[in-house]
């Protein structure tokens, strides 16, 4: 069997179009890791995550013809991920707004001195709770921002806002995450 | 210039780049200020914390990829989560069917003045005389 290991986005998606389903796995190998961080740091490690990251791929997959390659792969498949997260949220919220949120205990002082990997695991916890704690419209930014390492600009480019609108909201959520992060930074 | 807006000047200065007179009053500022020092240590901490964290599917995500794809007619059928949709129809049938019933006791109570068992079945409306003539001469 040919190796596609080496190719470029653009000549596996060229492949794809011919009818070779099977490199569309090098895709979703090349880019899983960047669809989680956007999936995992706006839900949360949870299975809707991993349902959200496979139909992040899926809807790519139907709709590949549609790709033009005007932005990089990583960039489009984060706006999928990004806008079929933020439908979920909304079904999620809508489903289950009678029930409150039951992630609030455990959020005593956890010290970061200690290098402990349960220690850090409850570190991380912890901030992923702060992070879920931010509504949506903030949360995005953050997650695109700080956990996908995009630039404000390209932030903006995503979320299809202007990059003032960016920028304070940015400045909101990182004050509200100092606030509940206090006791670990 | 307040301490706030320097706190602002200083978050800002994280993610865009400042013009010339604002930096030079953040550059100030820090090396003036241990507070607004310490702020920006804790904040670049912050920061280090939310990228550092393990965002990833579990092994074998790119299987269930294709082994999803694979199942659905050329990767273009419709896959049904069933027990996710049931959640899902139950979730919104219980909170109609619970405003439904607090609709009611609301009527019950606004014509009858009282949500008592009597009320709720509608014997409150019937006299013992009532319900008698109607055992004994209801054909």
């Amino acid at each position: 069997m040919k190796d596609y290991s080496g190719f470029s986005d653009l000549e596996l998606i060229s492949e794809i179009r011919k009818g070779n389903k099977d490199t569309f796995s090098i895709i979703v190998t090349r880019y899983q890791d960047q669809v989680a961080r956007t999936v995992i740091g706006m839900m949360g490690d949870c299975m809707e995550a991993e349902d959200v990251g496979q139909e992040t791929f899926i809807r790519f997959y139907r709709s590949i013809d549609k790709f033009r390659g005007e932005s990089a792969l990583g960039t489009y498949l984060t706006r999928i991920a990004m806008n079929l997260t933020l439908n979920e949220l909304k079904k999620r919220k809508r489903d289950y707004s009678i029930f409150k949120d039951q992630g609030e205990e455990g959020k005593e002082n956890i010290g970061s001195e200690s290098v402990d990997p349960h220690v850090q695991e409850e570190v991380q916890e912890t901030v992923q709770r702060a992070i879920n704690d931010l509504s949506p419209k903030f949360r995005s930014i953050i997650v695109l921002r700080m956990i996908d390492g995009y630039s404000t600009k390209e932030t903006a480019e995503i979320l299809k806002l202007p990059i003032g609108t960016v920028l304070s909201r940015l400045a909101r959520a990182q004050k509200s995450l100092k606030d509940k992060l206090k006791n670990i930074i | 210039m307040e301490n706030q807006e320097l706190l602002e000047l200083l978050i800002r200065s994280l993610d865009s780049n400042l013009n010339d007179k604002d930096r030079m009053m953040l550059e100030n500022a820090l090396s003036e200020s241990e507070e607004l020092r310490s702020e920006k240590e804790k904040l670049v901490r912050m920061r280090e914390l939310i990228g550092s964290g393990d965002y990833q599917f579990k092994h074998g995500f790119s299987d269930r990829v294709m082994n999803r794809l694979n199942k659905s007619k050329n990767g273009l059928g419709i896959e049904f989560n069933f027990a996710r949709d049931l959640n899902r129809v139950f979730t919104r049938v219980a909170i109609t069917g619970i405003a439904a019933i607090i609709l009611l006791l609301f009527s019950i109570f606004l014509t009858t003045g009282s949500v008592s068992f009597d009320s709720l079945s509608g014997a409150e409306s019937y006299s013992e005389d009532n319900v008698i003539s109607y055992l004994l001469y209801e054909e």
